[in-house]
């Protein structure tokens, strides 16, 4: 195929996919017939590969989960309704973020950190629960930064 | 054989692909286009660039092969240790499933 064909088609992996494999997998692509079939099949590939970020944090949370603190049932409600409004206001602010900016290393970068980010303020309902208000901000706020910070580093470099 | 290097190869959609990357990769490291005519070869069915490369990205997570650095842009993947593992207790678990078939069949 085509090197334009090859680029458009690397295009629609997210950018951290693309850091790892896009150089390679453009050399694979080029040296195809370009075909409605490998197209489909590339496309498959990259809802895939955008997928993918987000479902294994979700189960390295389901697995955190499972040996989690020991709470009663108002006290679980209440951490699973925090977090899952976390995750949709989150997920709707990158949605946002997506239709004004558009596509983007940076966007990408912060949908990696979507249920991380959501997973971290659900800390003082969890884990977090005796410890005092100041601590609890201070964790939180600490490791929202450091997450942010390593999310742009990984853009940056 | 263990349960859990059989389990390993458990990858739901990519699990056929991924097998087929590790037999590709048996007989030594190769790079994505190698695989892709290896893979036609083995099978008679030649992989999409998009199938093979979620094969690759979950095998490589799974630490079941590794990427070598090359000068060239295409990097070469092999199998890891574990990676020789799996694959064995993969196809041992197969050719016992195909061994059982075939006494069924001879039975009928």
């Amino acid at each position: 195929m085509t090197p334009t064909a090859a680029d458009r088609l690397v295009a629609l992996y997210p950018a951290s996919w693309r850091a790892r494999y896009g150089d390679e997998f453009r050399l694979v692509l080029l040296e195809q017939r370009l075909t409605l079939l490998l197209a489909l099949d590339v496309m498959g590939g990259a809802v895939d590969a955008r997928l993918m970020g987000g479902r294994m944090t979700l189960q390295m949370m389901a697995r955190c989960a499972a040996g989690g603190p020991k709470m009663g049932t108002a006290e679980t409600w209440r951490a699973a309704f925090v977090m899952l409004g976390m995750a949709i206001a989150l997920a709707g602010t990158m949605m946002l973020a997506r239709a004004t900016f558009r596509d983007g290393p940076y966007i990408d970068a912060f949908a990696q950190m979507l249920f991380p980010a959501a997973f971290l303020v659900t800390m003082p309902f969890l884990y977090m629960r005796g410890a005092s208000r100041r601590r609890k901000i201070l964790v939180v706020g600490v490791s929202l930064v450091i997450m942010l910070a390593a999310t742009m580093l990984s853009v940056l470099i | 054989m263990k349960r859990r290097d059989v389990d390993s190869l458990d990858l739901g959609r990519f699990s056929e692909p991924a097998l087929n990357v590790l037999i590709s990769l048996a007989d030594g490291p190769k790079h994505g286009y190698a695989m892709t005519d290896d893979i036609e070869m083995l099978t008679g069915k030649r992989p999409g660039p998009g199938t093979l490369y979620g094969a690759l990205t979950r095998l490589e997570e799974a630490g079941l092969i590794e990427r070598l650095e090359s000068s060239d842009r295409r990097n070469p993947y092999r199998l890891t240790a574990k990676g020789g593992r799996v694959l064995k207790a993969r196809l041992a678990a197969l050719e016992a499933l195909a061994r059982a078939g075939q006494k069924r069949l001879a039975d009928v």
